[in-house]
């Protein structure tokens, strides 16, 4: 796939987009996973989603295909969610965002979602997403939230830890 | 025991469940309005644009204004200008050459990439699993690039070049990164600097570094600002052949990690302490130090665990240990 990446992306460049589908396509959810990181709302992620995809489209022309294009998108998403939560001074009620009222998706109460909530501060959670679902290193990660590598592996750590004690009986 | 591809695939089950509505062509629909809407407004005759009026407008004033001053004060030169009545910094001197190091370790601290002469440890080889090893060793390879910086001996380590922002008079370029400053010297003794250091990326931090001379040694203070309220403080103290280092991380004015080192130059050794927040001590010590290979002892408490690893040694780009104890707190 990485290969057809960036074949795709040489597209983008040149101003063809007829494959920009199988490109959104494979890398939705990844760049999904870590707005939602931020906002732990479905629907608003959906918004920021659209907002990361057109951003990263109209300067895809000076995107350096030496570099990780999924870092690349996942930095826009994040510069975008930080500045919609910034203004809409969100920032601290997202603890208290209720799940289950405003989005299509049935959350059962022993998701695993809830529980990383509960035991998780904003920041481990964001490490967790974007090291286990996103797939990211730790370097990427310290180079994304601008954290030190060290601090990135000490919270992802103390992130395990945290959620081997709560999920024991969870299996 | 819960381990990451358990973790990951709970996850994804759980994210599987949500579908995702936004399709690729809501994407392209939005992206090739707003593209139209910006050629609309490109094309706008150039006599109707708001820059246009704006800026005849300020042109205007700025003539109607700032002509008549300059005139009056033609024979006075502004505040930051280097000129007969300015002391400037004296060129290629102890101070800015220390100061350039000092920069370019909070760079290293900051993990901006501005530097050209980190020390990566890119290959290093675990031949173990333990997370607090690798913990231990993650850790210490940011304070060894940083201490890597501020030990190495260059005659000069920065370049002048001219500065381009009104707001400083001088400007240093470090490896990647420019410094641009005014200076303010008190008297002979002391000296303030205020600045703007600018990483390659664009990104930039106010500086502000305060000298003081004291017997024949100079000693600096720099702060370098992520914000108002959060920064990083860098002292350095020389005494004898032995220099001590201290780093401070401020979260919110309050502090968040304390890091001290000393370096002994005939005996190549280094201890960093480091205390944080949470009130955690890690230590290390490090001899037969160089860039190449060096032994290193490290104790301190990860994951709630007392940890003690002896005689890591660095060498062909790997590390290995010999010793490895901890002790649940627990």
């Amino acid at each position: 796939m990485n290969n057809e990446i960036l074949e795709i992306l040489a597209e983008f460049k040149e101003g063809n987009l007829s494959r920009f589908e199988s490109f959104y396509e494979y890398f939705k959810k990844k760049v999904f996973y870590s707005i939602y990181s931020l906002t732990r709302s479905f629907a608003i992620s959906e918004d920021l989603l659209l907002e990361t995809f057109v951003k990263f489209l109209k300067n895809v022309k000076d995107l350096d295909l030496n570099k990780s294009v999924l870092s690349y998108l996942i930095t826009i998403g994040r510069n975008i969610t930080l500045n919609y939560l910034e203004r809409e001074k969100r920032i601290e009620p997202l603890e208290d965002v209720d799940y289950n009222h405003s989005y299509q998706m049935k959350i059962e109460d022993n998701s695993i979602f809830i529980k990383m909530k509960d035991v998780l501060s904003s920041k481990e959670y964001q490490v967790v997403i974007y090291h286990v679902l996103d797939e990211l290193s730790h370097k990427e990660i310290a180079s994304i939230m601008n954290l030190p590598l060290g601090s990135v592996t000490w919270i992802y750590n103390n992130s395990l830890k945290k959620l081997r004690k709560e999920l024991e009986h969870y299996a | 025991m819960l381990d990451e591809k358990e973790l990951k695939d709970m996850l994804k089950k759980d994210m599987d469940n949500y579908q995702i509505k936004l399709t690729a062509s809501d994407i392209l629909k939005k992206y090739n309005k707003e593209k139209e809407e910006e050629t609309v407004k490109k094309v706008k005759p150039w006599y109707l644009r708001k820059s246009f009026i704006y800026s005849s407008v300020s042109f205007v004033l700025a003539v109607i204004i700032i002509l008549p001053i300059s005139i009056i004060y033609s024979n006075k030169s502004t505040p930051n200008t280097p000129n007969s009545n300015t002391p400037i910094i004296p060129t290629n001197n102890q101070t800015l050459n220390k100061v350039s190091y000092e920069l370019v370790a909070g760079a290293n601290y900051l993990n901006k990439e501005s530097v050209n002469n980190k020390i990566k440890l890119k290959n290093k080889e675990v031949d173990v699993s333990e997370d607090q090893f690798e913990f231990a060793i993650d850790k210490f390879d940011n304070y060894f690039i940083m201490i890597n910086s501020l030990s190495t001996k260059k005659d000069s380590y920065y370049t002048e070049v001219d500065s381009d922002k009104k707001e400083y008079a001088y400007c240093l370029q470090i490896d990647d990164m420019k410094f641009y400053y005014s200076n303010n010297i008190l008297d002979d003794d002391e000296q303030k600097i205020d600045g703007l250091l600018v990483y390659k990326d664009n990104s930039s931090s106010k500086v502000h570094i305060e000298k003081e001379i004291e017997d024949d040694e100079v000693e600096t203070k720099t702060t370098i600002y992520n914000s108002s309220t959060s920064y990083i403080k860098i002292e350095k103290e020389i005494e004898n052949n032995e220099a001590e280092y201290s780093l401070e991380e401020y979260e919110n004015d309050k502090l968040k990690t304390k890091l001290s080192f000393d370096l002994e130059d005939d005996e190549k050794t280094f201890e960093i302490e480091e205390l944080n927040f949470e009130g955690v001590e890690l230590n290390y010590e490090l001899s037969n130090y160089s860039n190449e290979k060096f032994t290193l002892d490290f104790e301190g408490e990860i994951n709630e665990e007392d940890v003690s690893i002896k005689n890591i040694s660095y060498q062909d780009k790997v590390y290995t240990y010999k010793e490895f104890t901890y002790n649940s707190k627990n």
